[in-house]
């Protein structure tokens, strides 16, 4: 047993030295994790995009004279701004957003009592031009029903007889949540592969690269034990992965404040403590990603064979992520049980600020752990085998 | 000492080793000789414990290397058919590994890297990336930390393969060394002229089968001819026609 531990330490720090001599290496555990927080900053800074853009929709009016009260609320969304004469042209040719046209009639129709027809030109193909659309529509319906109460009210009806029914959305999302949900789950996905990817090159590199430059086989003719030798490229590849999932965290962490995320109304839990949970939980998908790394690799006879398998298998930790991002479904038992979905809702709710039951914890940990050990056993098996 | 004693192995269709059997006796060259293809590699993977055989067994000192694998490479020092380096290390990292791996540590492997580094006149270059070694140089080191633990049994597989004229010299000189300190040197080797130039005794292979052995001079004798380059084509021959 001691010896075992022995020489699997021998072997472990041999595959780091040689690891960090390894450019390749080297720089695809360190490139990759800087993925993280440019993704969250890039996400942070669309959302931020979309918040100026409602700001900067300009509207064109014809007519704006005849309307001074509408045009008045119209401009506490919009910029509004007099329309040129070919404003129709220049809404086809896209030099204008949308132009409104109100008719001279409008004081003597609404005196009247007869709709007043606004028109509104746009081309809708462009997306850019719906946040002017839902603009304009929302002050004119307001503006409308609001003239139709007083009208009712006027002829002595009640009001409240025309709208049967009052929606009201009661939010209970917090800041957090909102944050977690997209934000946390995109960052989530880029720790769990950091966890995945930066072990990648040194897996390749202790197994099927000692196999291409013909070193395996002195290698398996030491006296050191076949375990030794796949626990200590093992540890290798899992320091790796940590590193780069260290690194990740750290870079977020310091770039959030950069970030101003209050400012469009994201709030991300992520202080050093909740970075240290994090950590704690990724630790057991690590060993099953170098493990699972390792075993895939030492079937293989070349790098580049190697390479081609595992890079398609870098598609897998991928699925919970996009999955959580794109259809968040409510948490399961079950989906402990399986690594990389565990890991990604476990950090997913750290994020949220929520808490979650210390068995789920422990299954999730228990379900990588257990694939960690059935990928070291094959891999002993596929060593051994070769005497 | 190595032992062998009626070792078969079948991959597949193909019967690389059909029946081997023979002796490496302490302090004496012992040359395995053989077409390529003959099951000279097959025979010592079998030996070191790499490949099972299907039937027959090696000993290395007594040891069933099927059997106890580890205690008997404890008791080999092997140069086999691939020794790659790791180019990213020097050579004295190549060597440490492989001697920590055997267990050595502490000023013991320090003194032995030295000594080892000396004699094969590698102290130029021992501290550089093996990335840039000339074959020689690479030979030499994977000699090094083949030997590294001192073994009382050394396995070459065509040490001299791709080595130039005085490289060859040296590796001659070091395995000449390595028998009057005493030790079991096998070796194995295509090339008559180098296994004339350095065997005490003389194992012929062909088709999987000990062809003949015995010193030189014995083998000659059960060829009927005089040269040994002419008695391996008579038995190499007698073999590939069969009984």
């Amino acid at each position: 047993m001691m010896q075992i531990w022995r020489q699997c330490m021998v072997v472990f720090r041999k595959e780091l030295r040689d690891g960090a001599r390894d450019t390749r290496s080297v720089v695809s555990a360190l490139v990759f994790p800087l993925m993280g927080p440019a993704m969250v900053a890039l996400i942070a800074f669309m959302v931020s995009r979309m918040d100026d853009r409602q700001r900067e929709d300009v509207l064109h009016v014809e007519g704006a004279e005849h309307a001074p009260v509408l045009i008045e609320r119209l401009e506490r969304k919009l910029t509004v701004e007099p329309a040129p004469v070919d404003a129709e042209q220049q809404v086809r040719d896209g030099a204008l957003q949308a132009v409104l046209r109100v008719p001279a009639e409008y004081e003597e129709q609404l005196q009247e009592g007869d709709p007043v027809v606004l028109e509104l030109v746009v081309d809708s193909s462009k997306a850019s031009n719906r946040g002017v659309v839902r603009s304009v529509e929302r002050v004119v319906a307001t503006q409308s029903s609001e003239l139709g109460m007083m009208r009712l009210l006027a002829r002595g009806v009640d009001p409240s007889l025309v709208q049967p029914f009052v929606l009201d959305t009661v939010d209970v999302s917090t800041p957090e949540h909102r944050g977690g949900s997209m934000i946390g789950a995109m960052l989530g996905m880029f720790v769990i592969l950091s966890a995945f990817f930066c072990n990648l090159y040194i897996a390749i590199d202790a197994t099927a690269g000692e196999r291409e430059r013909r070193s395996w086989e002195p290698l398996l003719l030491t006296p050191a034990s076949r375990l030794s030798i796949v626990l200590g490229k093992w540890l290798a590849g899992l320091s790796f992965g940590m590193a780069g999932v260290t690194l990740c965290l750290f870079l977020t962490l310091l770039s959030l404040p950069l970030l101003d995320l209050d400012r469009i109304g994201v709030r991300l839990l992520l202080g050093p403590t909740t970075a240290s949970m994090m950590l704690l939980h990724i630790l057991p998908l690590a060993a099953m990603a170098s493990a699972m790394q390792l075993l895939i690799a030492s079937f293989c006879k070349s790098f580049k064979e190697a390479q081609t398998y595992l890079s398609l298998t870098l598609f897998v930790p991928m699925l919970p992520g996009m999955w959580m991002s794109f259809d968040p479904a409510p948490p399961a038992a079950w989906m402990m049980a399986v690594p990389a979905l565990s890991q990604q809702i476990l950090l997913s709710e750290l994020l949220r600020g929520e808490a979650v039951a210390l068995s789920w914890q422990l299954s999730a940990a228990g379900s990588a752990l257990l694939a960690t050990g059935l990928a070291l056993w094959a891999m002993q098996r596929v060593v051994s085998r070769e005497g | 000492m190595l032992r062998i004693e009626g070792l078969a192995r079948r991959f597949g269709e193909v019967q690389a080793v059909a029946d081997v059997s023979f002796e490496a006796q302490d302090g004496v060259i012992t040359g395995m000789l053989g077409p390529n293809g003959a099951g000279k590699t097959t025979t010592l993977r079998m030996v070191y414990g790499l490949v099972r055989p299907d039937a027959g067994q090696a000993w290395v000192d007594g040891i069933d290397s099927a059997v106890e694998p580890l205690r008997a490479r404890r008791r080999l020092g092997v140069l086999p058919d691939s020794a790659g380096l790791y180019g990213r290390l020097t050579g004295r990292e190549n060597i440490r590994y492989f001697a920590e791996l055997n267990g050595l540590s502490g000023a013991a492997l320090q003194a032995r890297i030295a000594a080892l580094s000396t004699i094969l006149d590698l102290d130029a270059v021992i501290d550089r990336p093996a990335s840039g070694y000339s074959q020689g140089e690479r030979m030499k080191v994977a000699i090094a930390r083949a030997i590294v633990h001192d073994p009382p049994n050394i396995v070459l597989d065509e040490p001299t393969n791709g080595l130039d004229v005085m490289s060859t010299r040296a590796m001659r000189d070091c395995i000449r060394t390595l028998a009057a300190q005493g030790r079991c040197v096998l070796f194995s080797s295509h090339q008559m002229a180098e296994v004339e130039a350095l065997c005490d005794r003389l194992v012929l292979i062909a088709r999987g089968r000990v062809v003949a052995q015995g010193s030189p001079a014995e083998v000659c004798e059960q060829a009927g001819v005089g040269r040994l380059e002419e008695a391996f084509v008579v038995l190499v021959g007698r073999a590939e026609v069969g009984p």
